[in-house]
């Protein structure tokens, strides 16, 4: 008998949908990523499970979109929050896809919860947004869905360990056994223990995203790809009440949607050949954000720019027209047309879809191993959606604010009064770390006692520490020895987190690195390079990061 | 759907995601508050840190990096952000000037709009007074109590009562505010004794109105406009030059909405109007020589000192020490809050008393007789507290130390 | 109401205060206009006067380091220090003989206050931070004296300790660290271990402030059950030296110190993040110094304007929440900071000097007025040259007076000291505290000079 029947390659959101689904089938599967969960593209993203809206064009995928939208809201309903958008106009010609889009939008609204596509006046709509341009001549109103897309793949992932998966971060694919045509296992390379391990598996499920193309190669197999990189610029805290969506200087759409504690700028949408691992936003990027928002909101630029995050889609390879005709659908390549059983890859897709592939690709393999399952993760519930939390007699209860209270809930739904039952034996864990989101001390050592964060970059995606404005400036050290203490990691290693977690920080603040960052900075710098002297100490022992390298 | 339909479906919307646009004068606020950079200077001097520590007044930096960072979650902040004295210490001390006393205004507002219910209580009985009598104070059951109170008072200092003989084209109106109009009345008598003996041509209110202080500061912003509103048409139809004021929070409040509103007269403390207007000079040529040899301490009022000027109060020295046989001795807490501020004292007594303790130990600890300062809020809670801590120190309204030491005429 | 003074200087950060004490200390009519607190307030507790040459291959002491400034880059603010009345050329021993006097100023004037520091010039110091590391520089405030810790690390037993429910400091992670990177600098002590007491100033051991530790130890001492705890600590490790987190008291410390040192060890605290309490002496510290010396201080005030005429800035207009002063002076300092004290602003389109409106240079005297911030950055965060953009700030002529790119004097009457100057990156340097003391000092002189007419 094979070690797997299933090994998932990628834990982004399709990759820990698959191994969900997988597992909640009684498959027994392994999840290999060669970073942390969330790491790159789902991490990048706006979090918006779309209903659709930029697709009309695609009247099956709308329908797919709304109905996925339903099930997140059943399963996850904890980390989601709804966003009312408004669309000005400064012409007509600014309607997004002529005038289908309402109606196409409007059919689907009433099961999402969410009313049709409704008409503001200009004072309405300024009512609603002061800060729009007062030229405006009306405003189209929607209502769309916002998850966390961190917890959303660290829920899919744990919600698959809970089911009997294997779950393997920082374990990098190296090489695919082929053996007469079939899969037979695959190698991979422990990137914390420096030790490569090879396991048999009958399937081989490559939800690598923009490394896709890359890990087909490994079974001598082919996937196409249209990579084409994105940026945001996040900004401190909601500076707007409501999303707001504009044309861009190129008559793309583009957005700001409030976004937990802070607001995003996006997308901008560039054909890609380059690492992934390398990008980061350019200062193009920037200004072709700022200077198309600035239309509809013209005190855009004095907002605090906080980062900039760069990511890649693994669009599907259609070629010679314009990124936004690419189909948004997803597809599934059975490779057995390549003459490779027993291996399935993605491409395409979007956040929205992320279960509905896991289900058709797990359909699939079900398929492929003959064995008859059905599909249950529409219906069951992520961990912590199982009931409603009452933040304030929790912080009354365990006597911590409520804010932080509610944070939690906001990530954790009912793992919440878990989490604060640890601070009766640690009362001292009731301590803010984080002070921005903010993050208390029971919360990181639960997670990293149970979410396998192996960095404070895996921290913040688990629990958001280092995200606001100060970027980590505060919490680095602290959080970095709670890390070290519970992992007894060297004082070198100790050192070595703070620098990492720095740079991580840094690739995304340096290319919007103006005004009140450079403030931040100075402080930073303070800290660590002049007082903490890391500078001098650890200069010469420090790897640089992909995106840091000159070559 | 028609235009209107959607606009009250959409504001439906709104209230269920606890959405509350913010207005475009709140956008400034907002500008402010993302400088911060969480060094936490503040929190090094804030006196409510100060007074009950961290955990349980998480201080300015976290209402700046934290509690305003998303409106939606701004109900969950009740606990932390009513027990901001609003002093205005870490908006001075603010290597970025971030303007917390008002974001803190701005959540107390949202509060109170989306969730009354988890406003202190004890700040909406406040509120039933303002609305009943456009004051924070009752008035006196019996309008001839409130005269022998104030004879009494007057007679105590022995100071005269002055009758104002003309209003009509007044210079200067003169605005007691509600502590001096209803409970501290020497404060206002001594205020008309001074203006008098200095021949000021002016006016006071026959029917004072609140200046919307207090209002705001629970966060019932309506009500606060619509007294503002209302203290604006009554000095308009006066025609006056300029309000000069003897109340600290009056002076930074008016200043503030006056400028917001386009009143277009200066608004003045009665210290910068004496030194600005009336001059050094002829004040110390009014003051009485023979009277006994007095160290006296400052107390320095956080609606002066951190919300108009700290010069204000380097003209109140310069003026006591034009007063003979005064001696001005200097306290290390002089500038620190009182703890009557930010109405943190009608709900969490506790922790406005802990904040106030920092001051009496500083004021025990100089060699100080008597406590003046140019407030009557800050001069009725030192007042109170040195009492029931059984420190014998009396505290005195800088305007009724004034004016108890002008000379005989 | 026009106020009229000698001298005006702006900012109250260490370069102003002590520019501001020298003038009014001498006689001169001094008002110091503060908007709120600056970088001086994040001192660490060090005073570093030059703790590392970046074009410089080995450790240096400090007046080593000073002396080799001179031939290496003309644009340093201490390399302007040295510039010879003479030959205009510069003179190390100028530069030396310089710091050496502000330094012996600063501490005489800083004697008793709780800012009090230790240290010398000809001494390297390598102090411990809160990580754990060290850190080199030169002076100490006297709390964080490491005694005899360096010199007979064979036998020194170094404990470390933290306080539970205070995140600033991790005893244990700081002394794994020293531990590991002292065997790795090959100069090991002979044993480190660490421990957690209780210090609870507010009765709860969670959420616990570096200030409010202070305050308490301040007002009531160290804690009975605390200083059991540290005995038996001391008496299990067998320790000789004590390293605490920098909240030993504001006014205090010393004297908790003090009671430490009876259990027979060498107390000292740790190098310390903002927002620090060593930052507050130290502020306090100058402050106190500043009113001593007779001189005025207007705090809460920011300048937003000024009127100039004949090349000289003849009013400055002060702004506080809701009134304006007018203040003429003769002369001004501006020591307003670089980016923490606002003194520089750096937007996406370029560099400025906030108040008026100053042209700005980079490390080398580079114009920086339209440079996309960006470009003066490092790909790696934390790395040995540092960001060139730590270094923008205003070119200054000998006298330290602000020069435009065409290298005239702009106000003959506008002095600027700390870090509004450009010319040098305190960050990598390590040298904050002393650029802002010895050019203060200078710039100082330097107007009482102009106000005296012998400039």
């Amino acid at each position: 008998m094979a070690d797997y029947d299933v090994v998932v390659i990628g834990a982004g959101s399709t990759g820990t949908a698959v191994a969900r689904d997988c597992a909640m089938r009684g498959l027994r599967t392994l999840l290999l990523e060669r970073d942390d969960i969330a790491s790159a593209t789902v991490g990048t993203c706006a979090g918006m499970i779309s209903s659709g809206l930029k697709y009309m064009d695609e009247p099956e995928i709308v329908d797919m979109c709304s109905d996925e939208v339903v099930h997140f809201l059943r399963i996850a309903r904890h980390i989601i929050m709804k966003n009312p958008i408004l669309t000005p106009m400064l012409e007509m010609s600014d309607l997004s896809s002529g005038g289908n889009f309402a109606e196409e939008y409007s059919k689907r609204a009433e099961s999402r919860d969410v009313p049709p596509v409704l008409f503001l006046t200009p004072e309405d709509s300024r009512e609603i947004e002061p800060s729009l341009n007062p030229e405006i001549i009306a405003s189209l109103y929607f209502e769309e869905y916002f998850i966390d897309p961190f917890r959303l793949c660290i829920l899919q992932a744990l919600d698959a360990k809970n089911h009997g998966a294997d779950v393997k971060t920082y374990c990098e694919l190296v090489d695919i056994d082929v053996k007469d045509g079939k899969i037979v296992g695959v190698v991979y390379f422990n990137r914390i223990t420096r030790e490569e391990k090879r396991v048999s598996t009958h399937i081989v499920i490559n939800a690598a995203g923009p490394w896709a193309s890359k890990v087909a190669k490994f079974a001598e197999a082919k996937v196409d790809l249209r990579l084409n990189k994105g940026a945001h610029v996040i900004l401190d805290r909601r500076v707007v009440n409501v999303g707001v969506i504009a044309k861009a200087v190129d008559g793309r759409m583009i957005y700001l949607f409030p976004h937990e504690n802070t607001t995003l700028l996006g997308t901008t949408a560039i054909d890609t050949w380059e690492d992934p691992d390398t990008l980061t936003a350019s200062h193009d990027e920037i200004e072709y954000l700022l200077q198309s928002m600035e239309w509809v909101i013209p005190s855009i630029r004095d907002a605090r720019i906080i980062r900039t995050m760069e990511g890649v889609r693994p669009l599907v390879a259609d070629w010679k027209i314009p990124e936004g005709k690419v189909t948004r659908g997803y597809e599934i390549i059975d490779h057995s047309s390549q003459n490779i059983k027993g291996l399935i890859s993605f491409t395409g897709g979007k956040l929205v879809m992320c279960r509905h592939m896991a289900e058709a690709a797990t359909d699939l393999a079900a398929e492929m191993l003959r064995v008859e399952t059905e599909c249950k993760t529409h219906l069951e519930p992520l961990p912590g959606n199982e009931d409603d939390v009452d933040v304030l007699a929790l912080a009354k209860e365990f006597d911590i604010s409520q804010h932080a209270v509610e944070r939690l809930r906001a990530r954790r739904g009912t793992e919440t009064r878990m989490i604060l039952e640890l601070t009766k034996d640690h009362p001292d864990w009731k301590t803010t770390i984080c002070t921005c989101e903010p993050v208390i001390e029971a919360e990181i050592r639960y997670s990293i006692r149970h979410e396998f964060p192996q960095t404070l970059n895996d921290l913040r995606r688990r629990v958001r520490l280092g995200t606001g404005p100060c970027q980590a400036t505060f919490c680095t050290y602290k959080a970095a020895a709670i890390l070290a203490d519970e992992r007894e990691l060297s004082g070198h290693d100790f050192q070595l987190d703070i620098l990492d977690f720095l740079s991580e920080r840094w690739k995304g603040k340096r290319p919007s690195f103006r005004r009140e960052q450079i403030i931040q900075e100075e402080v930073a710098q303070g800290m660590y390079a002049c007082v903490g002297n890391l500078d001098l100490t650890l200069g010469s022992v420090y790897t640089r990061k992909p995106w840091e390298d000159w070559s | 759907m028609s235009e209107e339909e959607a606009y009250e479906f959409v504001k439906g919307t709104l209230k269920e995601e606890r959405i509350i646009p913010y207005k475009e004068d709140e956008l400034e606020i907002i500008k402010s508050i993302e400088q911060c950079i969480n060094c936490g200077i503040c929190i090094n001097h804030c006196p409510v840190v100060a007074g009950v520590g961290v955990d349980q007044f998480s201080g300015p930096r976290s209402i700046a990096v934290e509690l305003s960072r998303s409106p939606p979650e701004f109900w969950t902040t009740g606990d932390k952000v009513y027990l901001c004295t609003g002093c205005g210490t870490c908006r001075e001390v603010c290597p970025q000037s971030v303007n917390i006393p008002e974001i803190v205004n701005m959540i107390r507002a949202r509060i109170f709009e989306h969730r009354p219910d988890l406003v202190p209580k004890e700040l909406h009985k406040v509120l039933e007074t303002i609305h009943a009598h456009e004051k924070a104070f009752a008035p006196w059951d019996d309008p001839e109590d409130k005269i022998d109170s104030r004879d009494m008072r007057l007679e105590r200092l022995g100071l005269p009562l002055v009758d104002i003989e003309s209003k009509e084209s007044a210079d200067v109106l003169f605005y007691p505010g509600c502590q001096a109009e209803e409970m501290a009345q020497e404060v206002k008598e001594a205020a008309k004794v001074i203006l008098k003996r200095f021949d000021v041509n002016f006016a006071v209110l026959d029917e004072l109105s609140c200046c919307g202080l207090p209002a705001r500061l629970i966060g019932d912003e309506k009500t606060a406009r619509e007294l503002n509103t209302s203290l604006k048409e009554k000095i308009k139809s006066l025609g006056v030059k300029m309000l000069v004021t003897t109340c600290a929070g009056c002076t930074s409040n008016i200043s503030d909405i006056a400028v917001r509103d386009n009143w277009d007269i200066p608004i003045y403390h009665m210290i910068e109007y004496l030194i600005e207007h009336i001059g050094i000079d002829r004040l110390q040529a009014e003051m009485a020589s023979d009277t006994s040899a007095t160290k006296i301490t400052i107390h320095e009022p956080c609606h002066l000192i951190k919300h108009t000027s700290r010069q204000i109060l380097d003209y109140a020295v310069e003026i006591l020490q034009a007063i003979p046989n005064v001696e001005v001795i200097t306290s290390s807490a002089r500038d620190s809050c009182c703890g009557g501020g930010g109405m943190v004292a009608y709900h969490a007594p506790s922790v406005a008393k802990s904040v106030v303790g920092i001051n009496l130990a500083a004021i025990d600890a100089t060699s100080a007789s008597r406590v003046v300062t140019p407030c009557p809020l800050c001069t009725a809670t030192l007042e109170d507290n040195l009492y029931r801590s059984g420190i014998p120190i009396d505290v005195d309204d800088l305007t009724v130390f004034i004016a108890t030491h002008l000379s005989m005429e | 109401m026009e106020h009229e003074y000698d001298l005006a200087v702006i900012g109250g950060g260490i370069a102003g205060l002590v520019a501001g004490t020298i003038a009014s200390e001498s006689g001169l009519k001094t008002i110091l206009i503060r908007k709120g607190r600056g970088a001086t307030s994040y001192s660490s507790g060090a005073i570093d006067i030059l703790g590392n040459l970046v074009e410089s291959q080995f450790p240096l002491s400090p007046i080593d380091a000073l002396s080799t400034t001179g031939v290496i880059r003309s644009t340093h603010p201490y390399v302007i220090l040295g510039i010879s009345e003479n030959n205009r050329e510069v003179h190390t021993e100028l530069i030396v003989q310089r710091v050496k006097d502000s330094v012996k100023w600063l501490q005489r004037n800083l004697d008793g206050l709780c800012a009090e520091f230790t240290g010398a010039l000809d001494q390297a110091m390598e102090a411990i931070t809160v990580l754990g590391t060290t850190k080199p520089t030169c002076f100490v405030q006297k709390t964080m004296d490491m005694g005899n810790l360096v010199k007979d690390h064979d036998d020194s037993n170094l404990l470390f300790v933290d306080i539970v429910g205070h995140p600033d400091f991790n005893g244990r992670l700081a002394a794994r660290t020293y531990a590991e990177f002292q065997r790795y600098a090959d100069k090991p002590v002979k044993r480190v271990s660490s421990c957690s007491i209780t210090i609870t100033p507010f009765g709860k051991p969670y959420n616990i402030s570096s200030v409010e530790v202070a305050r308490h130890l301040d007002h009531s001492g160290l804690p009975k059950e605390a200083l059991s705890e540290l005995r038996k600590n001391i008496e299990n490790t067998g320790a000789t030296h004590v390293a605490l987190p920098p909240v030993m008291g504001i006014e205090s410390a010393n004297t908790v110190l003090q009671e430490i040192a009876e259990l027979g060890v060498h107390p000292f605290e740790v190098l310390s993040f903002p927002p620090s309490v060593p930052g507050m002496r130290l502020q306090q510290s100058l402050d106190a110094m500043y009113l001593e010396s007779g001189g005025q201080m207007i705090v809460g005030h920011e300048v937003v304007g000024y009127d100039s005429a004949d090349d000289r800035v003849s009013r400055i207009i002060a702004k506080s929440p809701h009134r304006k002063m007018k203040i003429s002076a003769t002369s001004t300092i501006l020591a307003t900071g670089k980016f923490i004290g606002g003194g520089i602003k750096g937007t996406e389109s370029g560099f400025k000097e906030s108040i008026f409106n100053l042209d700005t240079v980079d490390l080398n005297y580079n114009p920086t007025d339209d440079l996309r911030p960006q470009k003066l950055t490092d790909r790696v965060n934390v790395q040995y040259e540092g960001h060139a953009v730590f270094s923008v700030g205003v070119p200054v002529d000998r006298y330290f007076r602000p020069i435009n790119y065409d290298s005239q004097v702009v106000y003959e009457n506008v002095f600027a000291a700390g870090s509004v100057l450009a010319g040098y990156n305190y960050l990598v340097e390590k040298s904050g505290l002393g650029v802002g003391l010895t050019t203060g000092y200078t710039t100082g002189l330097n107007a009482m000079k102009y106000i005296k007419e012998e400039l």
